[in-house]
């Protein structure tokens, strides 16, 4: 990523950034990272960094760090044009004749295989995302 | 009419057994039997911290003059002989005047803290300030009202992302940032075929699954929802006009919501506060407005409560940028055809008993999260806050 407020964005949104947890207590435990809000950006996130669609969600505005400035719709906008790219060359060439399933996913026993392959069979590029866009790859 | 595969088989369904039931049977068969005491409350989150004093303004009041030289309000529109409230807020005086207002001055807690997250979390979670909980206090409200239910949409919050305040220990609520990006979700087909063809594994793949699925049903349901009864009044072009506008239309469908969650902001006015402040009051003073006359004119007005509270008020002194700096207690606002007691419910702030230039608290905010639970919403409020916190009687 060019700008490395969108890292941070992607984090934020997550509720999760790197070295920074919530309250002196630590990272909440059990299934307190994921809600519906978060599991659909998970799910959508290959999509958003390959390219294929925009990401659309905001993160809610931090005051702590914006003292009443507006810091944070100079970084919104960066976000909304973060400059993503994928060397898929590289990827193609590391890892694009393997087992993709086998080597992206730890678990695969309950993955629907027809329908990623429906999703995914255009090439080997949309079979990779295909694969990342799937609750096992959240796992990993 | 296009009706869908799925809704027929609904109603075909009830019609079958409504044939062999006696009538109240087949009322509860109903997804969402609305119960008859259904009030609603609405949240409106101030965020950054609203500067309480120059909202309802203490206008007999010298210190206040004096500390606040160049930021005091001076034409705040009077409501009694020693309080005024902001001009930007005009409507809220129309509903004071009307008994749809109260206002509990001097809400807040032991041993405040003032970093916004920090005291955002201890209102969102209704901890003390020296405990750190991961729930939220209507999160676990739906954990105790909503245990089998089979459409998580008791609490909605709109927005992108979801806030603790709306996160149980086995309930979590839905967030939408409007009605446009529900109909997108509805129409992830490749997620849906995952949720579809999916096989059943471990538990914890099971329940990531379980999330998805019920994002997508969810989001199908709340925007069939939402269009069912679309208003067609005129809210303002604002964020927080579409946002009202929405949830009249949920309100005004037949949809199980018991809890709307809003935010707007930022309040955080460390500089050139009257400006910024008088422009987000004008937002809210507008959409309230019309969101208030579509709720009356439809008759629920009763049975609806909006509710305002910021993470803490400001310094009584202005500081050198003409703003105000983080401070303590302030007040928080109700609005509702169904008062027991209205306008100011105490006293205005003490302005001259101060911890280190801070107001201090009188009223304790988990005490009006205990009247909300029990009186409002008909919940367990010791149960869900963890504590008895007694009750106050404007509801």
């Amino acid at each position: 990523m060019a700008q490395p407020e969108s890292q941070l964005a992607f984090q934020n949104l997550l509720g999760q950034t790197l070295l920074n947890p919530p309250n002196v207590a630590g990272w909440p435990s059990g299934t307190s990272w994921i809600d519906t809000s978060t599991m659909m950006l998970r799910l959508k996130l290959p999509q958003i960094l390959s390219g294929i669609r925009p990401l659309e969600d905001t993160p809610k505005e931090n005051d702590d760090l914006n003292m009443g400035s507006n810091a944070d719709k100079l970084q919104k906008q960066f976000f909304k044009n973060q400059m993503v790219t994928v060397d898929w060359a590289e990827v193609l060439k590391n890892i694009g004749t393997l087992d993709l399933p086998k080597i992206l996913l730890q678990k695969e026993r309950s993955l629907p295989k027809a329908a990623v392959e429906s999703f995914g069979k255009k090439d080997c590029k949309s079979e990779i995302i295909a694969l990342m866009s799937t609750p096992e790859y959240q796992l990993c | 009419m296009l009706i869908k595969r799925r809704e027929f088989l609904k109603t075909g369904a009830l019609a079958t057994a409504s044939l062999m039931l006696p009538n109240f049977l087949g009322a509860m068969l109903r997804e969402d039997a609305v119960d008859s005491d259904n009030k609603i409350l609405v949240v409106l989150q101030l965020s950054g911290g609203n500067d309480g004093l120059n909202t309802i303004v203490p206008v007999k009041n010298d210190i206040y003059f004096r500390e606040r030289q160049g930021i005091a309000i001076k034409n705040a529109l009077p409501l009694t002989d020693e309080a005024g409230i902001h001009p930007a807020l005009s409507y809220f005086r129309e509903l004071y005047d009307n008994g749809e207002l109260a206002v509990l001055n001097n809400v807040g807690y032991p041993k405040p803290d003032k970093s916004h997250f920090r005291s955002m979390d201890i209102w969102h979670s209704a901890s003390d300030s020296d405990e750190y909980w991961d729930t939220g206090w209507l999160g676990r409200y739906l954990d105790e009202a909503c245990h089998n239910c089979n459409r998580p949409t008791q609490a909605l919050e709109v927005d992108d992302m979801l806030s603790l305040a709306m996160k149980g220990r086995q309930q979590k609520a839905f967030a939408f940032k409007s009605p446009q990006r529900l109909f997108q979700m509805s129409r992830e087909h490749y997620f849906q075929s995952l949720a579809d063809q999916h096989h059943h594994d471990d538990e914890t793949v099971e329940y990531l699954y379980q999330t998805m699925g019920s994002a997508l049903n969810n989001a199908d349901y709340i925007f069939e929802k939402s269009k069912a009864k679309a208003t067609a009044k005129t809210y303002p072009d604002t964020g927080l006009g579409k946002e009202l506008k929405t949830v009249a239309s949920l309100i005004l469908s037949d949809i199980n919501t018991k809890v709307y969650y809003l935010s707007i902001g930022s309040f955080d006015t460390h500089i050139n506060q009257n400006q910024k402040q008088a422009q987000l009051f004008k937002d809210i003073n507008e959409a309230v407005e019309a969101f208030v006359n579509d709720i009356k004119a439809n008759g629920k007005f009763e049975d609806v409560m909006l509710m305002t509270f910021s993470e803490f008020g400001r310094r009584v002194s202005q500081n050198a940028s003409h703003g105000t700096d983080h401070g303590t207690a302030n007040q928080m606002f109700f609005i509702s055809g169904g008062l027991r007691k209205k306008g100011l419910l105490n006293q205005l702030p003490d302005l001259q008993n101060l911890n280190e230039g801070d107001l201090i608290y009188k009223e304790d905010f988990r005490r009006v999260y205990a009247t909300i639970l029990k009186k409002w919403l008909r919940a367990d409020d010791a149960k869900i806050l963890g504590r008895k916190n007694g009750f106050y009687d404007f509801i």
